[in-house]
């Protein structure tokens, strides 16, 4: 069990002062619950959200899929994608909603990485690909909970990273004494997930530490990366983290090829307009 | 390598990229010496990019740009080989 609160620093993050979900929003949380849920009763209430429609239509036309007609109806949406991507969905826009002027970008950062991990996925025949996808849709959940209760903190971590010319999450364990991985770690729990998808969040910096699921936290690790290289990023941390070589072990046997698959995401990006600004206008670096 | 057009395509070069068409249909192996024909097929297939092996001559100023971002961006995570590719090629394909 996660604890009642999550100390940073000097701050306190309780559970009854996380960001309520909306009541619609929550019916479907509890629908899914049930293994056996109504496809069409969750649709239903899908169709009524027009954020959460859009969504749902763009990662199951991602080209994780590889789908050569592209599905219009949420309800194809719901059954490809499955109950634990519906609720990495709907948490994630409960949780960006209201921080996005502190940073903008952070869904398509999410999605972006979710995408790439798809992609991986896919080529390399890995059956896990719906954890893999809600793990890096929601690996960054730590970082919004930053920049939504600790935000003088995240100003001074900010200037640090400005001037130290280090990368952001080096910034927060220096100062808050927590990385975003760690703290996103007490939400998962805190949300209930699945012990994969709790590692891919908790060890998305640093594979070598996981003792369990490290094939899909390395994929998440690089996807991240993978992301970040492109140019797929938010705030004002243009820094890739380090990068830990234990991913590679993994993806070795898997006969991984870097060029093919950054080939792959530099073409995702380039084809979904929401992304490719950020490589025709790079903000921040 | 790097990321030219079907049009800019000259016989003898040599695909770095397995090449697809927009509905993620594979049509070339890399590898592939390319001819005349090749390119014919990528334009009616809707091919937009290709990358092949070989390096411009000269680099333009977005290419400069983009380089020095990119060393931006990797001059915090370390000198591991494998990053060293990654920006490489990177700077290539962007």
């Amino acid at each position: 069990m996660p604890g009642e609160f999550l100390q940073i620093g000097e701050k306190k993050i309780e559970i009854r002062d996380l960001p309520t979900i909306p009541s619609v929003h929550n019916k479907i949380l509890k629908i899914i619950e049930d293994i056996n849920y109504s496809v069409e009763e969750v649709s239903g209430l899908i169709e009524k959200d027009h954020v959460l429609s859009s969504k749902v239509l763009k990662l199951v036309n991602s080209p994780s899929y590889g789908l050569n007609n592209k599905v219009a109806s949420v309800r194809r949406g719901v059954i490809l994608l499955g109950a634990n991507l519906i609720r990495g969905i709907i948490l994630s826009t409960s949780l960006f909603k209201g921080s996005g002027e502190e940073m903008p970008g952070i869904w398509d950062h999410s999605y972006c990485t979710s995408a790439i991990a798809g992609l991986l996925a896919r080529r390399y025949n890995l059956i896990t690909i719906e954890e893999l996808m809600t793990g890096a849709l929601l690996h960054d959940i730590g970082r919004v909970l930053l920049y939504r209760y600790l935000k003088e903190e995240m100003v001074y971590l900010n200037d640090i990273v400005a001037t130290k010319k280090i990368n952001m999450l080096e910034a927060e364990r220096l100062i808050l004494g927590k990385g975003h991985d760690e703290i996103g770690w007490w939400l998962a729990k805190v949300w209930n997930f699945p012990p994969i998808i709790e590692d891919i969040i908790r060890f998305h910096h640093a594979p070598s530490e996981a003792e369990n699921n490290v094939k899909a936290v390395s994929i998440v690790h690089l996807s991240n990366i993978m992301s970040k290289a492109i140019g797929i990023t938010y705030g004002s941390d243009p820094y890739i983290a380090p990068f830990d070589p234990v991913c590679l072990t993994v993806m070795d046997s898997l006969e991984f090829d870097i060029t093919d698959i950054a080939s792959d995401a530099v073409e995702m990006v380039e084809s979904d307009s929401a992304l490719k600004i950020y490589i025709e206008e790079p903000a921040n670096g | 390598m790097r990321k030219i057009t079907p049009n800019d395509i000259t016989p003898g070069m040599v695909l770095a990229v397995t090449v697809k068409d927009p509905q993620g249909n594979i049509l070339f192996l890399k590898g592939v010496e390319l001819t005349e024909r090749h390119v014919a097929i990528m334009q009616a297939r809707e091919v937009t990019r290709v990358i092949v092996e070989g390096s411009l001559p000269e680099a333009d100023s977005h290419d400069n740009r983009t380089s020095q971002l990119l060393d931006r961006r990797f001059s915090t995570t370390g000198s591991h080989p494998f990053m060293l590719k990654l920006k490489n090629i990177l700077k290539e394909l962007i």
